[in-house]
């Protein structure tokens, strides 16, 4: 093992653009992904490439990470939970999700990646922010998403939903 | 453009997440969106939950209700309820305690519309088809969450609306105390026509769909205890329902020390 502490231990991750970044490795754990990898693969020194997260991405994540370095750990049982969960956003996160929407999707598709569970979270209750109160129409518009469905169709669902339509 | 959006809301499992998040009466209307939503939404198994059209948990034992309505009841919650204008919903879950068994939890909820019962040929009733809804409380879970309203006219248009597939309450409930009140057939003997009536409906739980029925039923026994009426009828109703079951003291005992809303005072003013 490494003589340093892991509090001070320092692992360098590349991006898919070529980029090398040298982070704690606290911080680079909250990734449940890269926690792993550096578990089995042992102390090599050596730059873990992350293919599927760019640079300016990776940026904002790891900045995420810092200042939730300190969190517990998460739980497992994300399922169970869920259901309770609401669309609150402490400040800081609220803050940090001010970005424009393709980032917001980026982040999220990173965290899922690189298993963040509470980014991923904070992700899509951002999203879930920015449906609320929107009409399908309008969230079609928001998102660039096809209405593929016949007028037949459509028009079945709208009745079958009226009850709960504004 | 926007390719990580395409992506994100592209994968089941990520849009589930995000649908989680919200409200349940707002993702009855997301599934308008695309057929990638509505197939998000009518296979994942905890949206299903979320939006109380599948069990979560087993369903609760019934208490035998008539026996227990009569007990005093400690308000123990004021969901949020009071504080929307929209709502003029009475919502009322309160414990009460059970001799020595710990404490039964009820949940409440009111009911008033309009509609008609159509006579036939013969002077029988040809049906009871409700109009109108005023005021419907929905269902709650067992953290007390409300879930949504059925106003207006519009609400018993479609015979297939996806509400009648609403779980009265989760996890859901076999049996609910149903007390009618029908105006004006009250007028045809001088006092209320109102029916009580411990209903077990469904092993697998009672919808709102199961508690519209019930209404209907209970409408046309007071129809027919009220003197056959040779003509079509146009009816008021007033329904309550509510739905006892034990809870584990702790779950419940935290609630018993918040502040209770003065609302509870318009609710004891209601009941009858």
């Amino acid at each position: 093992m490494a003589a340093s502490t892991p509090a001070t231990q320092m692992i360098t991750l590349t991006t898919n653009d070529g980029v090398d970044m040298t982070i704690e490795r606290q911080v680079a754990e909250r990734s449940i992904l890269i926690k792993n990898l550096l578990e089995d693969v042992g102390e090599t020194g050596e730059a873990i490439p992350i293919p599927n997260v760019s640079e300016p991405v990776m940026r904002k994540v790891i900045e995420w990470c810092e200042q939730h370095k300190k969190d517990p750990p998460a739980s497992n049982d994300d399922d169970s939970d869920s259901r309770k969960k609401s669309t609150d956003i402490d400040e800081w996160d609220q803050k940090f999700m001010q970005v424009d929407q393709e980032m917001l999707f980026e982040i999220i598709l990173a965290a899922n990646y690189l298993d963040i569970k509470a980014l991923l979270d904070v992700g899509c209750k951002t999203v879930a922010n920015m449906i609320k109160g929107k009409s399908p129409e309008e969230i079609r518009k928001t998102f660039n998403i096809q209405n593929d469905f016949t007028p037949e169709e459509e028009d079945q669902i709208r009745r079958e939903n009226e009850w709960a339509e504004e | 453009m926007e390719r990580a959006a395409n992506t994100v809301l592209g994968t089941v499992e990520l849009l589930e997440k995000i649908l989680l998040h919200l409200d349940p009466k707002t993702v009855f209307v997301l599934q308008r969106v695309s057929v990638m939503w509505r197939n998000t939404i009518n296979q994942s198994i905890h949206i299903k939950r979320m939006i109380f059209v599948v069990a979560d948990g087993s369903v609760v034992r019934p208490v035998s209700m008539l026996s227990v309505s009569r007990l005093p009841a400690v308000p123990v919650y004021a969901p949020d309820v009071f504080t929307r204008n929209n709502w003029f919903v009475v919502f009322n879950a309160s414990t009460k305690f059970l001799r020595s068994s710990g404490l039964l939890m009820e949940t409440r909820g009111h009911f008033r519309g309009g509609g008609r019962i159509d006579i036939d040929a013969k002077g029988n009733p040809d049906g009871v088809r409700f109009s109108q809804a005023n005021a419907v409380t929905i269902a709650r879970d067992k953290t007390n969450r409300l879930y949504g309203d059925l106003l207006g006219s519009g609400v018993f248009r479609c015979r297939n609306a996806s509400w009648r597939r609403i779980l009265l309450t989760q996890p859901p409930c076999t049996s609910v105390l149903m007390e009618i009140e029908v105006s004006p057939l009250a007028r045809y003997t001088g006092q209320v026509a109102s029916f009580k009536r411990d209903r077990t409906v469904r092993s697998h739980g009672i919808t709102l769909g199961d508690l519209l029925n019930g209404m209907q039923e209970l409408v046309l026994d007071i129809w027919k205890a009220n003197g056959r009426l040779r003509h079509t009828t146009d009816f008021d109703t007033f329904m309550t329902w509510s739905v006892s079951e034990e809870c584990p003291a702790d779950e419940v005992r935290d609630r018993a020390e918040e502040d209770w809303d003065t609302n509870d005072e318009d609710w004891a003013a209601n009941s009858w």
